[in-house]
């Protein structure tokens, strides 16, 4: 074990009254010697593994169409990890960008607020970006509403689209404060939750 | 409330699932991903050519790559709907 790890076990006993029951060689640490359940870490590890050799391959397939100078084995095999990594750290961009706006389900009472006008409807799933709620058959594509949930402020929106079946919202994101919006997303789904349970 | 999302062949429980499917679930995307990568690239280097940068042609391949991989799981999403 490492001294990384014997120091985070350290902590842990005198800050947690439960854990400090536990032998502290049972804490893992990234970066320190595996042992007891080698294999569970190990596995833990395949999907990174996974993503990483396609993304090598990728750069194989790449280096051998786009790079005519690099002529030496080491230039070809550095050239291949480079690509690799760019790839490999882009594509980690883009899901951690789509998992920030990632779209929540939830089944709560909504006002949608136009002018001096309040329609009654239900909020179907929410995300950074806008929302998705019960058909609003009588309102128009861009038209500025405001989207009332609970005893918060309207957050500012427009209408992106009308169906059959349901209204989307874009979220006027210029206008918001994502720690806000957050912070009502937050809470509506704790609420959501202990209702359904 | 259970929600069933299909990689493939898989179907992935994301909710009260025990840490085994958890597991397989995660083995899925990774799989499902590096395809798409791998398809990315083949699509992006069949169009370029010598001198082309290696971090344009990166870019390009990961960006095909999860809108692949975004198109695919909505995809299977839909077909899964009412299984």
């Amino acid at each position: 074990m490492t001294d990384m790890s014997r120091t985070h076990a350290h902590v842990v006993k005198e800050t947690s009254g439960a854990r400090a029951m536990r032998n502290p060689s049972d804490i893992k640490v990234k970066g320190g010697a595996m042992e007891g359940d080698d294999h569970a870490a190990i596995s833990s590890r395949i999907p990174y593994l996974v993503i990483r050799s396609g993304c090598m391959i990728a750069a194989s397939e790449l280096v051998s169409k786009i790079d005519s100078e690099t002529q030496s084995r080491d230039e070809i095999a550095q050239a291949t990890v480079n690509i690799a990594n760019r790839i490999y750290e882009r594509f980690v961009e883009l899901s951690q960008e789509r998992r920030k706006n990632r779209r929540h389900k939830v089944d709560v009472s909504a006002k949608i607020l136009v002018e001096d006008k309040v329609f009654d409807c239900n909020l179907w799933n929410i995300s950074h970006g806008g929302a998705m709620v019960s058909p609003l058959l009588s309102l128009h594509v861009g038209v500025s509403v405001g989207l009332k949930l609970g005893r918060n402020k309207p957050i500012p929106a427009r209408i992106a689209a009308i169906g059959a079946k349901q209204t989307n919202l874009t979220f006027l994101s210029n206008e918001i404060e994502p720690e806000w919006l957050q912070g009502i997303i937050v809470k509506l789904l704790e609420a959501n939750r202990t209702a359904g349970d | 409330m259970v929600k069933f999302h299909k990689f493939g062949e898989v179907t992935v429980a994301t909710e009260n699932m025990s840490k085994t499917n958890r597991a397989d679930g995660f083995y899925a995307e990774a799989l499902l991903k590096s395809s798409c990568i791998q398809a990315a690239s083949r699509i992006v280097s069949s169009r370029v050519g010598p001198g082309i940068g290696a971090n344009a042609a990166a870019e390009e391949v990961a960006l095909l790559a999860y809108r692949l991989y975004d198109r695919y799981v909505q995809d299977a999403r839909t077909r899964g709907q009412g299984n």
